[in-house]
């Protein structure tokens, strides 16, 4: 769980676009409605005795198919990058067991880029943010949505931070 | 209706204890407050409904009949 210091307050913290995650399920509902409509099919060509047994492992298809899009969900879900007044945090969530949590403070901030990637990105307004620091290392976060918002924020508190006043203005 | 009833309790076991998993993750690095949890309800409503229509349906197929054809 990720923990804030003593006077860190979180600016901003933002999951990537919903169009990510929307895209993916889509192709889930798709492979679902496949089997329900192939199964309704099939049922009519098949014994009775096998129509209660088509219809229970469509069952389990089902909740095969609810088990994968709830592990795309959650791998969505736990990918943020959460902004402080002080810090700016990545994390990502790759598979169930795999996770890598970077951040990189703000007053190290050199640049930052946004970029919209293409036609989609154009459309539901998100894009991805590259974030060059002191050190050697780039951040790019992707598909996050309001990414000028984000960006704004970003270059705002870094600024903030170079000239040490960091404390975030709460009627913002 | 042995064999049949071994094999769908492993899977069942094995799901559970796959969404226990992911419901630990989300436990462990969710933040305080996120209001994108009620998805996740959501979900393991969806799953639990789901598998009681599994086991009921389990419970109606004539294994012994498809297994003596």
């Amino acid at each position: 769980m990720f923990e804030t210091k003593s006077g860190e307050q979180i600016i901003l913290a933002v999951h990537r676009h919903w169009f990510v995650i929307g895209s993916k399920m889509t192709v889930i509902i798709i492979m679902l409605l496949i089997a329900v409509i192939l199964t309704q099919i099939s049922s009519a060509y098949i014994p009775e005795n096998y129509t209660t047994l088509a219809a229970f492992l469509l069952s389990i298809y089902i909740l095969i198919i609810l088990l994968i899009s709830f592990i795309l969900w959650v791998d969505y879900y736990l990918d943020m990058w959460i902004i402080t007044n002080e810090r700016v945090i990545s994390i990502e969530q790759r598979g169930l067991f795999n996770r890598e949590i970077s951040e990189f403070m703000l007053s190290r901030v050199q640049d930052v880029t946004v970029e919209i990637p293409d036609f989609f990105a154009t459309v539901f307004k998100f894009g991805n943010i590259i974030v060059q620091t002191a050190g050697e290392k780039q951040f790019i976060a992707k598909n996050i949505p309001n990414a000028g918002h984000a960006k704004d924020i970003i270059l705002e508190y870094a600024q903030k931070n170079k000239t040490g006043s960091n404390s975030p203005n709460l009627n913002e | 209706m042995i064999i049949p009833l071994i094999i769908y309790s492993l899977f069942i076991l094995s799901y559970v204890a796959f969404v226990a998993i992911i419901l630990w993750h989300l436990k462990e690095y969710v933040l305080p407050d996120d209001k994108r949890n009620l998805i996740t309800k959501v979900f393991l409503g969806t799953i639990a409904i789901f598998i009681i229509i599994s086991a009921a349906l389990f419970f109606t197929v004539p294994w012994d009949q498809i297994f003596h054809v």
